[in-house]
């Protein structure tokens, strides 16, 4: 018994003992490399549609702010928000009370420099008798000179009074036009037929006149029949936008729908807001979209609109995860244009690439210290997958859409090109290394969830 | 029996040693000795581990897939997304490590407490006998030598494997082990170091409750059974509403 139950002792410990020396050995012996796991594509033809993606308001095309020319108290205002108005209809009236007297001032001031005119037109024929009448009698020798002077005086008196009270009456005439100007400006009609998009003030308000100053807004008036998007475009983007070009709108009231529109008008200059620093807000321009489907759109709708930029069709395209930037390695070889361009090391990558082209997404490598970077710019890279290492080829990347770059030299149709993950490409990724083939860990379901997503 | 050799015969001949353990009184050594080695034997596995550049890739990859997946469902610009993936990739790998030392020391003291009050009340409710806490807990930390000996040998599969999920189970046959995947994790309950360990469990728990090896076994493997698939279900649970 006691025999037996040393011989299974000695069994069991030999067979752990072999057992565990075994793997240890193997894990000893065994040549311990990096294998980076990656997922790739293959390089394809496709058709590209660059867009520009950014958000802003539905606006109308026409929009007309209503203001007051007179102040006063509005006592009519037979209008209501979103209601339907038509050209010339009374929209707003102010009291009159005080313009109506105005009005009938300057015309009793008008009619007595008429009076005051008529005064004067007879003074002048009386003068005028009499200086002809010392002019005869003085060229007798029946007057003396000083008669002649006096009636001669009297007669330019008249006249220059006659002249004062025309010009009298003719201030007298204008100050009345104004003023039954002023009283026709207390009736405010509508200027365009449209709607009511949006009504600030109330009846009994006292609202102030826009003659001298900023008057009150009492409301807006818009033809909701063509509407627009006013979208704002980062100063990168803003240079490849151009009037006439496609674009799909999305607005958040209309879930699941699309609408069409054109790039109608480009702002020459940039937005900035009296509140924000400059410095730390990007520059952003506004770009105005015609939107061709009519829909019941209300003004400051939010919108989202893709600007179709630019277009290639049967293009070369990897896509948009496999390229990213590495400095070029320092010493170049003349000749041989594939190792000429590798690239070093990703741990000294700077993270952004050539200014005024658009960066591949997946570029997040660290910075290095600033007497490298003034030295050599990085470049755009994609690694190609080569048995089980990866070869990193310099690349001229074109236009890119959501999922795809178009490759313009480097890359030829139907290599393997490694596109994930993120972090394998963005940076453990360097020309040599080990790489296998394996779906990232929780991603491959969620890929396939994605792209049933994006089929419909 | 002196405490190496329970140690060493547990392996060879479980039996014996409960005999032992349940005739003899009380002693704490029994428990805490394995649970130091135990704790040793993590920490140096650890070590080992996270010292190759291989494990360390594997560790990274999976903790940036994290990060791409929790970036991905929130709407975030490039530069936010950058910040994040910094900041989670730096405190993921700090967290993995602190929790690669830091768990077994609480396990190997915790286990034996928790399956001990596990074994006494199914001693006392189920198999109606009465016998010591203590003498359970010494059961269950004499059993964990052969944790001692699983997380050796799992520690150099993954040496030998590269692979952080590897263990003596089915999961040697995955090319790709993934963690969030229900029937990934079924197959890790296929470790045969495992089943001995609640092999011997079961035969502490026949010898101090005096009943057949059968018995006791059907209740140790049913109730951790019920925990582990509990747990996997639990994890599908969540990730079927966290999807939503």
């Amino acid at each position: 018994m006691a025999k037996s139950k040393t011989g299974r002792k000695i069994l069991v410990f030999s067979i752990l003992v072999l057992g565990v020396g075994a793997l240890a050995a193997v894990a000893i012996l065994k040549k311990r490399e990096v294998v980076i796991t990656v997922q790739t594509e293959k390089v394809a033809r496709r058709n590209l549609t660059e867009v520009v993606v950014a958000n802003g308001k539905i606006q109308p095309v026409v929009q007309v702010k209503i203001s007051p020319e007179v102040s006063g108290e509005i006592i009519e205002l037979p209008v209501k928000e979103g209601q339907q108005v038509a050209k010339g209809q009374l929209i707003v009236k102010i009291k009159p009370d005080f313009y109506i007297a105005n009005r009938n001032q300057a015309e009793a001031a008008y009619k007595s420099s008429l009076a005051s005119r008529a005064t004067a037109e007879a003074n002048l024929q009386k003068a005028n008798a009499e200086f002809r009448r010392a002019t005869e009698l003085f060229q007798q020798n029946l007057v003396s000179a000083s008669v002649y002077d006096e009636a001669k005086a009297a007669h330019a008196v008249a006249s220059a009074q006659l002249t004062n009270s025309t010009h009298q009456v003719e201030m007298a005439r204008a100050s009345l036009a104004s003023a039954e100007e002023q009283l026709a400006k207390t009736t405010i009609v509508a200027p365009l037929s449209g709607t009511v998009s949006k009504l600030n003030s109330q009846l009994g308000e006292r609202v102030l006149g826009t003659v001298q100053n900023v008057g009150t807004e009492i409301m807006t008036i818009a033809d909701l029949g063509e509407m627009e998007a006013r979208v704002e475009i980062g100063e990168i983007d803003v240079v490849l936008i151009a009037p006439g070009q496609n674009v799909q709108l999305e607005v958040d009231a209309f879930k699941n729908r699309k609408f069409t529109g054109t790039v109608t008008e480009i702002a020459n200059s940039s937005k900035t807001s009296p509140y924000s620093s400059s410095q730390q807000e990007a520059t952003k321009f506004e770009v105005k979209i015609r939107i061709k489907e009519k829909e019941a759109f209300r003004p400051g709708m939010s919108v989202t609109a893709e600007i179709e930029t630019r277009s290639r069709t049967n293009v070369l395209c990897v896509p948009i995860a496999s390229v990213t930037t590495r400095l070029p390695k320092p010493k170049e070889t003349k000749g041989n244009p594939s190792t000429a361009t590798n690239a070093s090391s990703s741990h000294t990558n700077p993270a952004a690439p050539n200014p005024g082209t658009p960066s591949p997404s997946t570029n997040s490598s660290p910075r290095p210290d600033k007497k490298n970077r003034d030295a050599v710019k990085p470049i755009e890279v994609v690694f190609l997958k080569q048995g089980d290492v990866a070869k990193m080829v310099p690349v001229k990347i074109g236009i890119s859409d959501d999922d795809y770059w178009e490759i313009l030299e480097g890359l030829e149709e139907g290599q393997e090109v490694i596109s994930g993950g993120y972090r394998a490409v963005s940076r453990d990724l360097e020309d040599g290394k080990r790489v296998r083939l394996g779906p990232p860990t929780g991603e491959k379901t969620e890929g396939k969830e994605a792209a049933e997503d994006k089929r419909k | 029996m002196s405490l190496p050799s329970r140690l060493f015969n547990l392996f060879a001949t479980p039996g014996e040693v409960m005999d032992d353990v349940a005739r003899s009184g009380p002693a704490a050594g029994n428990w805490v000795a394995p649970a130091l080695l135990l704790i040793l034997v993590s920490w140096v596995g650890a070590w080992l581990v996270f010292s190759q550049p291989a494990i360390q890739q594997q560790l990274s990859e999976i903790t940036s897939q994290a990060i791409e997946k929790q970036i991905a469902g929130q709407k975030m610009s490039e530069q936010q997304a950058e910040q994040v993936r910094n900041a989670a990739e730096k405190w993921g790998l700090i967290g993995a490590k602190v929790s690669a030392y830091a768990a077994p020391a609480a396990l190997a003291f915790a286990v034996p407490f928790l399956w001990g009050l596990v074994l006494w009340l199914m001693g006392r409710n189920v198999f109606k006998r009465d016998f010591p806490f203590m003498k359970a807990v010494e059961v269950v930390g004499l059993a964990a030598m052969i944790d001692v000996l699983e997380t050796i040998v799992r520690t150099l599969l993954i040496l030998v494997t590269g692979n952080l999920f590897a263990s003596p189970s089915l999961v040697l046959l995955l090319r790709n082990y993934d963690p969030q995947n229900p029937v990934h994790n079924l197959l890790a309950l296929t470790n045969v170091l495992v089943w001995w360990l609640l092999a011997v469990r079961a035969v502490g728990l026949a010898r101090l409750a005096a009943v057949s090896f059968a018995r006791a076994a059907a209740w140790v493997f049913g109730i951790w059974l019920l925990y582990s698939t509990s747990m996997v279900g639990l994890g599908f649970a969540m990730q079927a509403l966290f999807k939503r």
